[in-house]
């Protein structure tokens, strides 16, 4: 009798942790052959068929068919350069050299991944808006209120993440042989 | 002793069990979900061919986390039924990126306007045992056509233009106009 109750008690522990913890591995999307530069996160063999089994279960499952499996990759920031998380009650400078890509766009998305409408219907920048000095160097700057120069509007109270996406570049197809330049992002006053 | 080992039995079986039942969720995912991409693209669909998606705004968004800046092309296929498919035409824009996927969405083929250059775009999408086959068929002149196998029948081609500033988007949108894609079978 007491070992019935013990193989029932092991069976109901597989189903809820074996659910469970694969439930919460794809909510924290988890994943193998990730690049972190900075507080840029990307994956280059997501949206490839040899992305990593979690990458390939967590996009199936958001319906997102991210830049990536040789086409190009795609970095996430939801923290800026000192790992503070982004909060659009403060102005930040995304700043940096020309990544290796032949094209490459700057965008702001709510955490859950929806653009943050605006009256100036921007969304992000593409590496022909942006200003650049005689270097090559680019600044975006992201904050509620209006400013010169390069502007990228967030009309939130809270926290937001930053999408950078590199077109037709050497890192979707070779990981690590080529140090990426990603921007870095200042977190400067907060309201 | 007997209790013992009888417990520690039981805490190994429900720790192995549900390692077992987690790899088996994570691998099995993709192909149990209902609402995968080749069923979610299915909805824009109106005609055979390529469908050009609905651009991005924060109201609506036709593909999750989509890049605003690009105009996105989809043409769904099933091997099954269309035999093979072709994609050809020529659109002068400043960069399309061209993928190919299986039906949960893992690209196996990509393809970018450059390796291109000034030819138009020509390619197939066939089985495996098809793409032997046609290759043997080949005349040794034959005019080089890209030849993709694709590991399921069910899946699609997807371009993604880049739409350098909002101004240009109206050109883009009709210069992928020309690309075509078809079935042959």
């Amino acid at each position: 009798m007491r070992s019935i109750f013990g193989i029932v008690f092991a069976v109901l522990f597989g189903v809820v942790v074996g659910l469970g913890s694969a439930f919460l591995a794809l909510e924290a999307e988890v994943g193998f052959n990730r690049v972190t530069v900075g507080p840029w996160i990307g994956n280059p063999r997501a949206g490839g068929i040899n992305a990593d089994p979690y990458t390939r279960a967590a996009l199936v499952r958001s319906g997102e068919l991210p830049v990536g499996g040789g086409e190009g990759i795609t970095f996430i920031a939801r923290r800026d350069s000192n790992g503070r998380s982004l909060d659009a009650r403060c102005t930040y400078v995304v700043a940096g050299d020309p990544p290796p890509a032949r094209w490459w766009t700057l965008t702001v998305y709510t955490p859950e991944g929806r653009l943050l409408g605006n009256p100036a219907g921007r969304y992000g920048f593409t590496s022909r808006e942006v200003r650049r000095n005689r270097d090559g160097r680019y600044e975006v700057v992201v904050a509620r209120r209006a400013r010169s120069g390069d502007w990228l509007p967030v009309e939130t109270d809270g926290a937001f993440k930053l999408v950078m996406r590199l077109y037709d570049t050497p890192l979707a197809t070779a990981t690590g042989l080529v140090t990426p330049v990603l921007p870095e992002i200042k977190r400067e006053r907060c309201a | 002793m007997i209790a013992t080992l009888r417990s520690l039995a039981i805490v190994f079986g429900g720790i192995t069990l549900a390692g077992l039942i987690h790899l088996t969720a994570v691998l099995l995912l993709p192909s149990l979900a209902s609402n995968d991409p080749w069923v979610r693209l299915g909805r824009f669909e109106t005609a055979q061919g390529f469908q050009m998606l609905p651009s991005a705004t924060a109201e609506s968004a036709p593909l999750r986390m989509a890049d605003p800046a690009t105009v996105i092309l989809v043409c769904r296929f099933d091997l099954d039924e269309d035999g093979s498919i072709r994609v050809t035409g020529r659109a002068n824009v400043p960069y399309w990126g061209l993928s190919v996927h299986a039906r949960h969405g893992g690209a196996f083929y990509a393809i970018n306007n450059r390796a291109i250059g000034d030819r138009p775009l020509e390619m197939r999408v066939m089985t495996p045992d098809d793409v032997t086959r046609f290759r043997a068929d080949l005349p040794d002149d034959a005019e080089q056509e890209l030849l993709i196998a694709a590991p399921q029948a069910q899946g699609f081609v997807l371009i993604r233009a880049l739409v350098p500033e909002p101004s240009a988007r109206a050109r883009i949108e009709a210069e992928l106009g020309n690309l075509r894609c078809t079935p042959t079978g």
